[in-house]
């Protein structure tokens, strides 16, 4: 990307193509240049993230920001078969990056040492990213789904602990499902009972995503009745450094120990780490959901674009016969879900709740992760069924064939999902 | 983006209803065209389309809302006079035009009456009139390969929302047949089995829609025949899925004339087929997407949301 002396320079070059961009496009749909004209004229010596930027000025300053970038970024252009730890210390130094030069600060509140504006220009962020060919750090997803609960339910600790997650110096995980609990949260028994200024917690957690590596969880456990339903659940904030914590990682079968079980003994967490009001955990828990299903969704539909992309150009001579129908597929299974999240992300922006609706994106998302790993397989026959392990691509592609079998599982099995469009969508009779 | 606010899209949405359920097929563009068509279409192309190929989708109608779109992309303007011919076929009422337009790839076609010979190509779905158009000779050009690549998107985004629109009204009166039908004591809507069927309904419709919009949004775009091959697409799928799972959970009842639920599947079959159905549109899609090597990251955001 380095330009000989005496030429424009990469940046230059890059935004008057942009401008002229812009001015065709604009005078194709009779629409004012004005806006776009401006940002042109600003931006000509400069790539700061600007909270108050339209979208398109924050991809177009975020892709000035990765060509003057260019040599730092390059570690952070491959995905690799590696275990989860591996991976977070790799991509540590991009969230930090991200941080400092503060395109991961745009859309979280001046408050907690955001910039302000949209969450939606993190989401740009993260788009031009992968189309520019580089993986978004994926510990950033618990940040984005766990970060907006903290802020509306809990802004003290919103305030102490977000900046630290976006930045990477800490994992954060979730603490839900449980050993005979899975999809089934109203039956959870991790019991939480008051001691002095706080409660203490005792229980088993299961298949808690990134937990062996994680120093917080926020975690649901019951303060009410063994039989008090989902009326009886409060989420906490809980430190797994703490005493009485152990922590055990499940190796899965795309031989990544993506989950933990928590074991919690009589762990004293202080009643500031509440996070909402007692026995309002369902509640709580609700409204992140919607994230794990917005903004997570879109970042997923990204990352996919960017693999099936990978897939018809740089493997382009070894697909498969029926390549033109596996690769429609796949596409249509990304742009449905792509344009759904689009509506989707925009109601969440807005501060409106979505409710069951967010069922159909939870549904179009497990489903797109399930297309797009099968057509890659089908793509590639017979690379992935039997082909030489030390063949990396292949084996990447394993493990993400692998783990997407758990798509239509984790955060809400497609079953409960499928009862849930049913009943308050559709309105059906509600139980079974 | 669509221009009208939600109330002004009620009262378009109802006169549109309106206009095609009081008239026969072929009545309905003269109808449309007297009540101010062409005007509507000019201030909001794709809140017009839509909204009118969702109507006659879920009206069940024969009316050629196709037809329409077709003209409407080709930038000719539409008189009931003119029939359009999709891939050699001619929708409802079509008989009685006076002139005859296609879409030929490089062109646009017309030919007057008497160079056409109709015949019978009812199909699955006599109620719609379809009548195969054998054209003698090559026509005369009305305009250029841009206007057939624009008419043939804006063509296949209407039969996505018409398909979209008949999708959602099967919905509804099947979700309304198993609440109110009882078997083994209890509402049949009261089955997993029938909830998780007409779910898997609801996610389809869904997608489609979303889609249907941002194949509208980018109909100036580079990617607007992409779009619409995969509106199509998911719209001819949806109204499978529709079909075959509302059909399934009505019971030997759809099956029967007097019922006329056979009528929704009849339909969907058709109107998938016309301009590409959505299997081969996949193959389609595929084709252009390793031509080009890259998968295009479109829809992007509303600027402001």
């Amino acid at each position: 990307m380095r330009e000989p002396a005496g030429t424009f320079s990469t940046i230059d070059r890059l935004n008057v193509g942009s401008i002229v961009d812009d001015c065709v496009k604009n005078r194709q749909r009779g629409r004012d240049t004005t806006r776009n004209r401006r940002y042109g004229a600003t931006s000509m010596h400069t790539s700061r993230p600007d909270p108050n930027a339209t979208w398109r000025q924050t991809a177009e300053g975020v892709r000035t920001w990765m060509a003057q970038r260019g040599d730092d970024l390059e570690p952070f252009r491959h995905e690799h078969p590696e275990d989860i730890d591996a991976e977070f210390e790799r991509f540590r130094p991009l969230q930090r990056m991200l941080w400092d030069d503060g395109w991961n600060r745009l859309g979280w509140p001046v408050q907690i040492g955001g910039l302000g504006g949209s969450p939606v220009h993190r989401y740009v962020v993260a788009e031009e990213m992968f189309r520019a060919g580089f993986v978004y750090p994926h510990l950033l997803g618990p940040v984005e789904i766990i970060s907006p609960m903290l802020l509306r339910y809990a802004p003290d600790l919103a305030a102490e602990h977000i900046a630290a997650g976006v930045r990477g110096e800490v994992v954060w995980c979730q603490g839900f499902s449980e050993p005979d609990a899975g999809s089934d949260l109203g039956s959870l028994r991790t019991k939480a009972v008051p001691d002095g200024d706080g409660f203490r917690i005792t229980g088993q957690k299961m298949w808690s995503s990134n937990a062996h590596i994680a120093s917080w969880s926020c975690l649901l456990a019951r303060t009410g009745e063994p039989d008090s339903g989902y009326r009886g659940l409060t989420m906490f904030w809980v430190d797994l450094r703490a005493e009485g914590v152990r922590v055990v990682p499940t190796m899965l079968g795309h031989h990544r120990r993506e989950t933990s079980e928590i074991f919690l003994d009589d762990v004293y967490v202080p009643a500031s780490h509440v996070i909402g009001e007692v026995s309002q955990g369902w509640a709580v828990v609700m409204y992140l959901l919607q994230f794990e299903r917005g903004a997570y969704a879109w970042g997923r539909q990204a990352d996919m674009h960017s693999q099936i992309s990978e897939l018809i150009s740089e493997h382009s001579a070894e697909l498969c016969e029926d390549a033109d129908a596996v690769v429609g597929d796949a596409y249509l299974a990304a742009v449905a879900l792509r344009s759904v999240a689009r509506e989707t992300i925009g109601e969440l922006a807005a501060g409106r709740d979505l409710g069951p609706q967010i069922s159909i994106d939870k549904i179009l998302l497990s489903t797109a992760e399930q297309t797009t790993t099968e057509a890659a397989r089908r793509l590639l026959h017979p690379r992935l069924e039997m082909g030489d392990p030390a063949d990396e691509y292949a084996e990447l592609w394993r493990r993400r064939w692998a783990y997407s079998r758990i798509t239509t599982i984790y955060g809400g099995a497609i079953e409960v999902q499928r009862d849930l469009v049913a009943e308050r969508i559709l309105g059906l009779p509600r139980g079974r | 983006m669509m221009m009208f606010d939600s109330d002004e899209l009620t009262l378009v949405r109802s006169s549109l209803r309106h206009a095609i359920v009081a008239h026969s097929p072929a009545d309905t563009i003269r109808a449309l065209l007297t009540e101010g068509w062409n005007d509507l279409v000019g201030a909001d192309p794709a809140a017009a389309i839509s909204v009118l190929a969702e109507e006659a989708g879920a009206t069940r109608s024969a009316a050629p809302a196709v037809d329409l779109a077709v003209l409407w992309g080709a930038g000719i303007a539409a008189d009931a006079s003119t029939a359009v011919v999709h891939d050699g076929i001619v929708l409802g009422g079509g008989s009685r035009a006076a002139r005859y337009v296609w879409l030929a790839g490089d062109s646009v076609r017309e030919a007057p009456a008497d160079a056409v010979a109709l015949s019978a190509a009812a199909g699955f779905d006599p109620a719609l009139g379809a009548e195969r158009a054998t054209i003698v000779g090559t026509g005369a050009e009305i305009a250029g390969s841009e206007a057939s690549v624009r008419g043939l998107a804006a063509g296949r985004r209407a039969l996505a929302s018409q398909m979209v629109g008949a999708s959602e009204q099967m919905l509804a009166e099947t979700v309304a047949y198993v609440v109110e039908r009882r078997q083994y004591g209890r509402q049949i809507g009261s089955f997993q089995t029938v909830k998780h069927r007409l779910a898997d309904v609801k996610v389809a419709v869904a997608a489609a829609r979303a889609t249907v919009a941002a194949a509208w949004e980018h109909q100036d775009s580079p990617e607007a025949t992409t779009l619409a091959i995969a509106a199509k697409c998911l719209a001819g799928r949806a109204q499978t899925v529709a079909s075959t799972q509302c059909f399934q959970v009505h019971g030997g009842i759809a099956f029967t004339v007097e019922h006329g639920f056979q009528q929704w599947v009849r339909r969907g079959l058709l109107l998938d087929a016309l301009l590409g159905g959505h299997e081969p549109l996949t193959r389609e899609l595929g084709r252009r997407l390793i031509g080009a090597g890259t998968v295009p990251r479109v829809p992007d955001f509303h600027e402001g949301v």
